[in-house]
């Protein structure tokens, strides 16, 4: 038997609407604590380190160091740490030559903003 | 007390026979209760584990199954924890039991994650296993996010490819004697060159395979149990769960798996046990190097990558690990997994496991330890022999 379900779903980004518009227009928008200046990208609503509710955010530069990188059928992905976060996140790293350690943030094309961050070698 | 008078399980594999999800599932049931010494009019709850209703296209499938299972009356619930959402229901079920709102529940996992959907939509669906806002939407898949975590670990502890090697050939091999595993395969070294690389480095043979199959206890207060079965029965002495940030960059060592130590201490104390008083384990080995992040994450070694050069979790070795064959070599139908593992442990400690995987020493306490997300939902549960067994 066979069955076939289509779904299409109109999603809302809450809280996350200011790092998402910031994907869309490539800027690096990290969710801030106040409370001890910590910077988490992709964006917390609550501080992992002093438990204090986000109260702000902060643009980064776009840049990032590349921590660990793995390749194979969903294309080239890494962990990376932006410059100014305290926190990594996970980012599609099309156009990054193997060795590179250095990347940024460009431009998601996607629409609705895909929360991925597509960094490229810095030039 | 709550005591495991009933343990079964459905091979895992693809099923290509024209059952169904309930058809397993009313297997594994009538299996266990069998095996329990009680009847259905005995059984006060019913606690079903299904990950995803996009899998059986079947919301609130506790509603079915327990008119499949002529239970239809009994308190009914349906538990979800990602991957490890089996251990998630069985610990509701001790729960319900410790209450003493039910002296006998039954735990059924049932998912048919591979027969149902084509591999690609399962494996984008496991995709939202994730933090959907950050990695969900991005496509990233499971098998990416696990080999990052991997190589954080490995990078610390000096992991290679030849260890993850390893842990397949070791729960494959195993499998060979699981008559219910789905994959039971002896790997020569060569093949793993060979495989497709899916995220390195992961090859295919480093993944667990998507399973169809059901698993089912019957869990019983020492009280209410039947004379014969309160004797040999084991017990679960101790159940401890712990949540992780969903976001590995967020994790300050995203190679370690934080909520699962927590989890195992909280088992460990509640059972007042410690890592080391554990004879055999089944942990979950979605990956290969998940295996041994979970032994180092678990405490079962100070050094896991040298304990397994060693053969320290070989059928043979101080620890087995994954006799069963693991998720790598026994399957994974995500809901029937955690419940799956219990139930090995239970017969393992019963003297009652499958010919040639049977400890044959006498074993004192088992760990059953699953998780969902990389590590981010753990359940972790310990079992003790039963006094006659």
């Amino acid at each position: 038997m066979k069955r076939q379900v289509s779904l299409d779903y109109s999603l809302s980004a809450g809280w996350l609407a200011p790092w998402l518009e910031g994907l869309r227009v490539g800027k690096a928008v990290a969710s801030l604590c106040s409370a001890c200046n910590e910077a988490q990208f992709p964006p917390l609503r609550f501080c992992p380190t002093c438990r204090q509710h986000s109260d702000g955010w902060r643009k980064l530069d776009g840049h990032a160091d590349v921590l660990f990188r793995t390749k194979g059928t969903d294309g080239d992905i890494a962990m990376v740490r932006f410059d100014g976060a305290n926190s990594a996140c996970i980012a599609c790293i099309e156009a990054l030559p193997i060795g590179a350690t250095r990347c940024v943030l460009t431009t998601s094309t996607d629409e609705p903003p895909i929360p991925t961050l597509i960094v490229e070698p810095e030039t | 007390m709550v005591l495991v008078i009933g343990a079964a399980q459905t091979p895992f594999n693809r099923r290509k026979d024209g059952t169904s999800f309930r058809d397993w599932a009313g297997d594994a049931f009538d299996a266990a209760l069998a095996m329990s010494g009680i009847g259905r009019c005995d059984i006060d709850a019913l606690i079903v584990a299904s990950e995803s209703d996009f899998f059986t296209l079947q919301l609130n499938p506790a509603s079915v199954l327990v008119q499949d299972l002529g239970l239809t009356g009994v308190q009914t619930l349906r538990v979800e924890g990602g991957g490890a959402t089996g251990q998630v229901a069985v610990h509701a079920g001790v729960e319900r039991i410790l209450s003493g709102r039910a002296r006998h529940v039954a735990v059924l996992g049932v998912d048919p994650s591979a027969s149902a959907l084509a591999g690609d939509s399962i494996r984008e669906l496991y995709g939202y296993s994730f933090d959907f806002w950050t990695d969900g939407l991005s496509g990233v898949t499971s098998t990416s996010l696990y080999a990052l975590s991997w190589q954080a670990f490995a990078a610390q502890h000096g992991g290679t490819s030849a260890d993850l090697d390893a842990v397949t050939m070791k729960n494959r091999g195993n499998a060979m004697l699981n008559p219910n595993a789905h994959l039971p395969r002896h790997h020569e070294v060569g093949e793993f060159t060979a495989s497709p690389m899916i995220a390195s480095p992961y090859c295919r043979l480093h993944c667990s395979p998507l399973s169809d199959g059901a698993a089912a206890l019957i869990l019983s207060s020492a009280q209410a149990a039947p004379d014969a079965r309160r004797k040999t029965a084991p017990e679960i002495n101790g159940i401890g769960s712990a949540s992780d940030l969903p976001g590995l960059g967020h994790r300050k060592n995203p190679g370690h798996f934080e909520a699962k130590s927590l989890a195992a201490k909280r088992a460990m104390a509640m059972a007042e046990i410690s890592a080391s008083d554990i004879a055999v384990a089944e942990v979950y080995d979605a990956y290969a190097g998940a295996e041994v992040q979970a032994i180092a994450a678990l405490g079962l070694s100070d050094n896991p990558l040298n304990a397994l050069r060693s053969g320290d979790f070989a059928q043979s070795g101080r620890c087995p690990v994954n006799l069963s064959g693991g998720l790598i070599g026994q399957g994974a139908p995500v809901g029937a997994t955690g419940v799956a593992q219990t139930a090995s442990c239970a017969l393992m400690l019963e003297g009652r496991y499958h010919k040639g995987l049977q400890p044959e020493r006498p074993l004192g306490h088992a760990l059953a330890d699953t998780h969902g997300g990389i590590g981010t939902s753990c359940a972790v549960t310990t079992l003790r022999a039963g006094a006659s067994a």
